[in-house]
Parts: C-alpha cells; structure tokens; sequence
C-alpha cells in the first residue's frame, strides 16, 4: 500500500473519488425517493449531444454541455409534472432524444472521434490536481444546499402535497435538486467517469435507505458507503491489478449486500 | 379504406423488386472495369494506404479515404455516402489483419458485385501480438497491425499497390510503376534519416502514455517502446499497471512521454509531472486529427515530425 503515498496520481483518485461519491451519494438519497434511480445514465446521454453541439459550433463544449444539462434536467421535471409520467419515462424520453442528437451532431461536425469521448469520459486514474480541488468544491456545495434546505426538501419527497399547501416551493426546489444533479453527474462524469457517477448516484444511497431508520442517518449511511467504496475499491483494485473503476462499483455492492443481509437478520 | 390497405404490401412488395432488377441491371449494364479516360476510383481505409495510391496513381486515379479526418479507425461506423464510395470503386484497399473491424460487414451490405480488394498487411513480416494486455479486437487476427510504422514494409505495400493498381488498369501499369519508384526512394530517404539520427540511441526506451502503437518504428530502429496499454486502444489499465510504467519510466530516465494526439495529451501530462518529463505528440499516422483536412499534413510530414520528436525524447534537444 505504500504506492498510495509514492504515486500523485493514486492520491488524487482517492481524493477526487471521495468527493464525487459524497456528493452524488448525498444526491441520490433524494434522487432514489424520487424514483429518479435512473437520471445519471439518462443525464450522461444528454451530455453527450451537448458536447457534440459544442464542438460543432467550437465554444466550450464542457460549458455547453453543462448548460444542455441543466435545460434536460429541468425538462424532465417538467415532463414529469405536466405530462405525469413517472420519472423512468420523462428520462427515458429525453435520453434517447439526447443520444440521437448527439450522434447527428458529431457526425455533421466531423468529429466522432476520440477527443469527443475524452471531453465526455474522464479516468479515475488520470485526475488533475485542479479536478480534485473542482470535486471539493461540487462535493461541498451539494452538502451545503442539501444542509440548508433539508427539511424543505425532506418534507416534499415524502408528501409533496401537504408541503406544497404548507407553502414550501415545491417548484422552485424541485428545480434546485435538478440543477444540483446535472451539474453533479456532468463535471463528475467528465472527472471520474460515467460508470462510476450512475453507480454513485444509486448504490449508496440503497444501501443507506433500507438500513437507516431516520432520514439523516440515510444520508449519512450513503456518504459512509460511497466513500468507503472509493477508498476499498482503489486498494483492492491496486492489490489485485484490476480496472479501478469496475473494482470501485463491485466493492460498493458488495458493501450494499452486507448491509443487506445484516438488516434481515436484525 | 381497407381495400387500399389490402393492395398496399403488393406494391410495396413490387417496389423492392423493381429496385432490386434496377440495381442489378446497373450494374450488369455499367461494367466497373476502367475503360480508358475514365478516372480510377480507389477507397483506401487509412491515411498511409491512401497517401500512397494517391502518389501511385497520380492523375490517373481518384483516392477516397474512408476514415475521416480524427476518428479512431477501430470504433469508425461507415455512413451511408461511404457505402455509396464502396459501391463506386474500382479497388479497396485495406490494412486488415483486424485493423478495420467494421470493413467486412462494410463490403457485405454494400456488394451489388464483389468488390477488387487487396489488403496491404498480407505477406509482410508482421509482429505477433503478445502479451497479456491483448484485446478480443485485435486478437483474432493476432497480429500488430501498425505496420506502415515500418518505412520498409511500406516499400512493400507500394509494390502491392502497383501490382493491385496494374492489374486494374493494365494500360496505366508503366505509370504506376514510375510513380512507385518515386514514393519508395521518398521511403528511403525517410528510412535513412530515422537510422542515421536513430543508431546512437540504440536500446534505448521511448515511453507512450496510450496504446502500444509502435512496435514495428522500434523494431526497425533498436529501440524499446513502453506503453501505458497494450495493443487494444480501449483496454483499461489498472492502477498498477500504472504505477509499474511511471516506476519503470523513473528507471529508465525517460525525459519525454510521448502521447497520440487523437486521444489527448491528458495522461500523458500527469505522467510528465510524476517522473519530471516533457510532453511531446508521437503520430500512429494512420489518420489525420481533426481540422487537418484537406492535406495539411503528408504521411511524410507526420513521420518527420516524429523523428524529430524521438531525438528530442533522447537528446532533450
């Protein structure tokens, strides 16, 4: 294990990872109430028709692809809200129109190539030391909004009605988390990569609801296991040379199903 | 109304078989021999192939190229103009050796006729594929098949290329083969160059922060090449694999790690800062990136840069 203090790259996998899995952990805690189980693969297929238009039209493809996921995210709710879908069918919607989007404008740009994967997927192994400082600071306004608001947002994933009568903007909060999350599986994707993000913003979170019995300690449970998994994973993935990031997720499961067993024995 | 539905798979049905006699019928009436005057049309899969028939055929021939300018030629999918290219041509030429995974299915879907085709990596001195990093792509045909990296296999294929071409169009043959004498004294000029700038560093290592594109370029100049991946431009590496290279590059004194430029300098810059190393491009040359099009950079160019690259690598000049 002394590799994890001779190699800059592996402290930064540590470091990124760990802020990445909190923040979404955190996230999806709500995200899985929600029935939105499924927003970081759908979000993750926008993103990508969002890169392609920023490099057909050659500006910031990353801020252009930021901005197309934040107008999807707030689409889906809006889908979800007017069309009363449930939310699987508002993102399911929005990704396959994503994707074809995409592909359409990577192939009218020219570029469907390597350098559109490398601006979509990053690697947990190849992190700038400026992305680990980026994660920190998604990581911590994700905890500070989720703070702050807490019971607001607690009240209306439990009963939206009463909290929108009790005068809560249910809306305009609504919008908040939706933000949050695309911004959160956007920059977490391009950091860590998607396989990691969509696991984060699910696994954790499961593991976290079915073993807390209050609401806080979900929370708390998820941010635990996501971290852990980050931390295990890269050990066990070191120790037996495998993928870091597969080796990340089956250690993350792994902590799910212990939890698992544990709660039905107890 | 259900009259109207009842008739309507008929005509569809008709439809297809019109179109179908039609097509035939084209290309039954409109033999795809040369006549002469007529521009050949060649489809060369990458870069190298097509620069090389391009110089061969000279005005004799129009060459497309399949790959466009940036993609990664084992991920490529054709669009339906590429089909209709294929449908046109009078020779395709191709690296195979599983180089082009999506060309076979290619030529099926679009084969009205059989297709002449040659592929350039037939009959040469191929490296096998080894090691325990290889992929299910590369594999079946267990093969490296970055073999235009290796200036005298390419005088090879340019004589392939003649032959193909000849036999194309028999009136042209003398052309072709000036032409080739041409492209292969440009080859060996290049070859001369890599070796007299190459032998003092003999032995030495060159570290690439992505797949092992360059094992023939070392082979035939004595060097050692390191990659962060093996042969398969997709496989992960895992964090030991990782931290080997960077311990084995500390070891070595690599001064420069070279990366491709089509998949980003982004590993290869995090590398650099963890040995204290430089960045510098390495082209596998088998396509042009992005905004390149419309030949602003030969196959000669690429190669030249490279050399000066690699002396760079070694001499830190």
């Amino acid at each position: 294990m002394d590799a994890f203090f001779e190699y800059a790259f592996l402290q930064r996998a540590v470091g990124a990872g760990v802020c990445i899995a909190v923040a979404c952990a955190v996230l999806g805690v709500f995200l899985l109430l929600r029935k939105d189980a499924m927003i970081g693969h759908g979000l993750s297929h926008i993103a990508f028709a969002g890169i392609a238009l920023g490099l057909l039209i050659r500006q910031w493809p990353m801020a252009v692809s930021l901005a197309v996921a934040v107008v999807a995210a707030l689409g889906i709710m809006k889908l979800k809200e007017s069309a009363g879908f449930h939310g699987d069918t508002a993102i399911a919607v929005c990704s396959s129109l994503g994707m074809a989007v995409g592909v359409i404008l990577a192939s009218i740009s020219g570029r469907f190539d390597a350098s559109l994967l490398s601006y979509l997927f990053g690697d947990i192994l190849a992190i700038e030391p400026a992305e680990v400082v980026l994660s920190a600071l998604m990581a911590l306004a994700v905890l500070v909004i989720t703070a702050v608001f807490y019971h607001r947002f607690m009240f209306m994933t439990f009963d939206r009605e009463a909290a929108q009568a009790a005068g809560v903007p249910v809306r305009r909060l609504d919008a908040l988390m939706s933000v949050a999350t695309a911004i959160t599986v956007v920059l977490g994707m391009k950091i860590v990569g998607i396989l990691l993000v969509a696991a984060f913003l699910v696994i954790p979170a499961a593991a976290g609801l079915q073993t807390a019995v209050r609401f806080k300690s979900a929370v708390g449970i998820a941010a635990v296991v996501a971290s852990a998994s980050v931390v295990v994973g890269l050990a066990a993935a070191y120790l037996l040379d495998w993928p870091a990031s597969g080796t990340i997720v089956v250690v993350s499961f792994l902590i799910f199903g212990i939890l698992f067993l544990f709660r039905r024995r107890a | 109304m259900i009259a109207r539905h009842r008739w309507f798979p008929f005509a569809a049905a008709a439809a297809v078989l019109a179109a179908a006699v039609f097509s035939t019928a084209r290309t039954i009436g409109f033999p795809l021999r040369s006549e002469a005057g007529r521009k050949l049309k060649i489809v060369a899969t990458v870069f190298p192939l097509a620069e090389f028939a391009r110089e061969i055929c000279g005005e004799r021939g129009e060459v497309l190229l399949l790959l466009p300018a940036g993609a990664d030629v084992h991920h490529w999918l054709p669009r339906i103009s590429d089909v209709r290219k294929l449908q046109a041509a009078d020779l395709l030429i191709s690296i195979g050796k599983g180089l082009e995974p999506w060309l076979s299915s290619l030529v099926k879907g679009s084969a009205a006729r059989t297709i002449p085709a040659m592929e350039a990596a037939e009959g040469l001195d191929l490296i096998p594929a080894g090691g325990k990093a290889e992929e299910a792509e590369h594999s079946h045909g267990s093969v490296d098949p970055h073999v235009w990296l290796d200036f005298g296999q390419d005088m090879k294929i340019v004589e392939a290329l003649t032959r193909a071409l000849s036999g194309t169009a028999p009136e042209s043959a003398a052309l072709f083969s000036r032409n080739a004498e041409g492209v292969n004294a440009r080859l060996r000029r290049l070859d001369e160059s890599y070796r007299a700038s190459l032998d003092p560093f003999r032995g030495r290592s060159f570290f690439i922060a992505g797949h092992a594109a360059f094992a023939y370029l070392a082979r035939r100049y004595g060097l050692v090449q390191i990659s962060l991946t093996g042969l398969s431009p997709d496989a992960e590496t895992t964090p030991r694999q990782t931290a080997a290279a960077i311990s084995r590059a500390k070891a070595e004194g690599i001064k420069t790690v070279y990366f491709e430029p089509s998949t980003g300098d982004k590993m290869a810059r995090l590398i650099a800062a963890e040995i204290g190393a430089d960045v510098r491009p390495l082209y596998p040359g088998h396509n042009l990136e992005s905004g390149q099009e419309g030949g602003a950079m030969t196959f000669f160019q690429f190669m030249e840069r490279n050399l000066e690259n690699l002396v760079h690598g070694f001499t830190g000049r």
